[in-house]
């Protein structure tokens, strides 16, 4: 994956583009706005990790000439702007993912991972995601496990459904409560884990009922980053 | 001094007016007496034969009227008389008096007293009155005019005197007057002083209240905005400390165990397990510095984009489903009454978190076996948000202070936070023009939330 890291702060761009590179992702930095955005149009990237305080041209402009110009690679801003109103700005302004200074880099990096366009999952579009032995309907809201009915609430449900669109890849805890309860805070209470917990106590549950599968979905804990479920 | 120069000028001017108002009629006087004693005195004796005549005269002026006088031919001879020669023309003159005439005629003793202008200018000379007597002699009269400088004179020192005496005291009043105001003045003023250098406790004194002037208002208005500052001074100082305090006693750790390991022999081990407690603590670090930052914005009155109309209700039921199995994990039942949608215009997430950081309030300050229900409700005026536990709740001097920042109850002193939950939740509620307060639940605290719903915002 090639990814185009736009950032004046040589520390953060170093340490960004180190993680990313210990990932086996091509980078590119560019240190001020113009620079970004002819490195922008002049390769194809997968991903655009973006400072919103550029010197030259600022974060929000950039974006939004880029999506003037019909370019749609996704767009992570890292910034410490992190008021709800500046989110909401710079989400407004075409950007795909927000993420506050300081940041630890296992959450940018799940978040370019999940941003990524890979090569379409299998059914992302359709109603049906299969991961493993788990089967999602989204339409009808249900999911079955090993053809088990799993009897989910709409919260455990939708945690499911984000992991299963990102299977394979690292959600972390932030990613969760952002995209599954809408929570653009940290709460002190074990909210995610509590869910996590239960969730996996019910597939647990039913795929004990269930025959044998080698194709048994695994949610793993993975230390120090967040989730991640893999159907393998 | 300016104040000294305009009373006596004040004094002089007057005395310059009275000195011309009184020096006219004094001198038209003269003339007068002298008229009215020629008059008299041809009408009486202007008949008679002039040797009687004059015999006449001299007596009357030597008993009773005491002017100088002198009968002389027309052709200006003298025939009789006291007043010097000259040559009298019928009518007024002035003429120089006789040095013997003078020495008699004045009262007024000058020997003692230094010799003065009025002395060298109008002294030693006669006004006269020159008429015919019947059988063609001349009879003038004269009037010294020293005994009328002598009047003048004894109006001047008088009114040197009295208006010296007058000068004097007005002088004293206005300099008591004056210095007692500067005095009062200077008290505010090294009151002033006193804030400036250290003493912020300082005030002017305030006199009895009835008795109030200027001075007293503008002491009061300088105490008064005294006491504004030291209380803005104090919550500032309050939370530098606390900032100070609760930033630092993190960091202080983080350090404590960086040094630990780094004298330790070296071993992959304890560096790891010293980096990760570090990041935690950081983590800790940052999140109260996340928190303080998003209450000094919220306070600041920074613009919040994006307020859009959404339901209370809905808000508190995702936050109660959120909670919930945490809260069943933690052995409290987290209930929700949210029977009808209700909009209101707002910032969801921040609401959200508001909510949220009540809610976590509730669970984390409870034994458990308590139940916490969140509410909201429509009461008319107001759409409510409350949260209710009843648990063992507070004293009301703590639940007073709980919106505080860093404010941590003395239960709360041993579970994790930022003692910034309920501030930031504050905030949040004022930013949306929302009332806030705790109450006693009897037992357990309740903590409401009341949205304004006028025209605007009713849906």
């Amino acid at each position: 994956m090639k990814v185009l890291v736009v950032e004046d702060d040589v520390e953060t761009s170093a340490y960004v583009a180190r993680g990313l590179k210990e990932q086996g992702h091509g980078v590119e930095i560019a240190t001020t706005g113009r620079d970004g955005l002819f490195l922008a149009l002049d390769q194809p990237f997968d991903v655009i990790v973006m400072d919103r305080m550029l010197p030259g041209m600022d974060g929000l402009s950039l974006v939004k000439s880029l999506r003037a110009g019909g370019m749609e690679t996704p767009v992570i801003f890292l910034t410490a702007l992190g008021g709800v109103g500046e989110r909401v700005e710079g989400l407004e302004a075409g950007a795909d993912d927000y993420l506050v200074k300081p940041f630890s880099f296992s959450e940018l990096n799940a978040r370019v991972n999940a941003l990524a366009r890979r090569p379409p999952f299998k059914g992302e579009a359709a109603a049906n995601l299969i991961v493993g032995d788990i089967d999602l309907n989204r339409l009808q809201r249900s999911a079955k496990l090993g053809g088990q009915p799993l009897d989910l609430k709409p919260k455990e449900f939708a945690l499911l459904e984000y992991l299963m669109l990102n299977s394979g890849r690292v959600v972390t805890r932030t990613m969760l409560l952002e995209h599954v309860w809408d929570f653009h805070f940290n709460p002190r209470t074990t909210i995610v884990e509590t869910h996590i917990s239960r969730l996996r106590a019910k597939l647990d549950a039913v795929r004990e009922t269930a025959a044998g599968d080698s194709k048994a979905a695994q949610l793993l804990t993975v230390r120090g980053a967040g989730y991640m479920l893999v159907g393998d | 001094m300016l104040l000294v120069a305009l009373f006596v000028a004040a004094f002089g001017s007057s005395g310059a007016a009275m000195w011309l108002a009184l020096s006219e009629p004094v001198d038209a006087s003269i003339e007068n007496r002298l008229q009215h004693e020629a008059a008299a005195l041809t009408r009486l004796y202007g008949a008679r034969p002039l040797d009687l005549a004059i015999g006449l005269i001299r007596n009357h002026e030597r008993r009773a009227s005491g002017f100088q006088w002198r009968v002389g031919t027309s052709s200006g001879r003298r025939i009789a008389g006291n007043l010097p020669d000259a040559a009298y023309a019928p009518g007024f003159s002035t003429v120089a008096a006789a040095p013997s005439t003078l020495r008699e005629a004045s009262e007024t003793s000058e020997e003692a007293g230094p010799p003065d202008d009025d002395d060298a200018d109008s002294g030693d000379r006669l006004r006269t009155l020159t008429v015919a007597l019947r059988n063609g002699a001349m009879l003038t009269l004269g009037e010294d005019l020293g005994r009328t400088r002598a009047l003048k004179r004894l109006f001047l020192r008088t009114f040197m005197l009295t208006s010296g005496a007058a000068l004097m005291i007005a002088l004293a009043l206005a300099l008591t007057f004056v210095s007692r105001l500067l005095g009062r003045i200077e008290v505010i003023a090294s009151t002033a002083d006193a804030v400036s250098g250290q003493d912020m406790g300082a005030r002017a004194p305030l006199r009895d209240p009835l008795r109030a002037d200027d001075i007293d208002r503008l002491a009061l208005s300088v105490n008064q905005m005294l006491d504004r500052i030291a209380a803005l001074l104090g919550s500032l100082r309050q939370v530098s400390d606390d900032v100070a305090h609760d930033l630092r006693t993190p960091l202080a750790h983080l350090k404590q165990r960086i040094e630990t390991v780094l004298n330790a022999p070296p071993s992959i081990e304890s560096y790891r397990g010293a980096l990760e407690g570090a990041s935690e603590k950081i983590d800790e670090v940052l999140a109260t510095f996340e928190a303080l930052l998003s209450i000094a914005r919220l306070e600041a009155g920074a613009k919040i984009a994006g307020f859009r109309s959404l339901d209370l209700a809905e808000v508190a039921e995702a936050v109660v489903e959120a909670f919930r199995p945490s809260a069943e994990d933690g052995g409290r039942q987290l209930l929700l009454y949210a029977p009808r949608p209700m909009a209101v215009e707002g910032e969801r997430s921040l609401i959200t978190q508001m909510l949220a950081n009540l809610v976590e309030n509730a669970l984390l300050h409870t034994p458990p076996g308590t139940t916490v229900e969140v509410h909201a409700e429509n009461l008319g005026a107001v759409a409510r948000l409350g949260v209710e536990d009843d648990g063992p709740g507070l004293e009301d001097s703590e639940r007073a202070r709980i919106f505080e920042r860093f404010y941590r109850g003395d239960r709360s002193r041993t579970t994790p936070g930022s003692g910034l939950g309920l501030s930031l939740a504050a905030a949040v509620a004022a930013a949306h023009n929302a009332q806030i307060r705790a109450e006693d639940a009897g037992p357990g605290l309740r903590i409401l939330v009341d949205f304004p719903l006028d025209g605007a915002q009713a849906h």
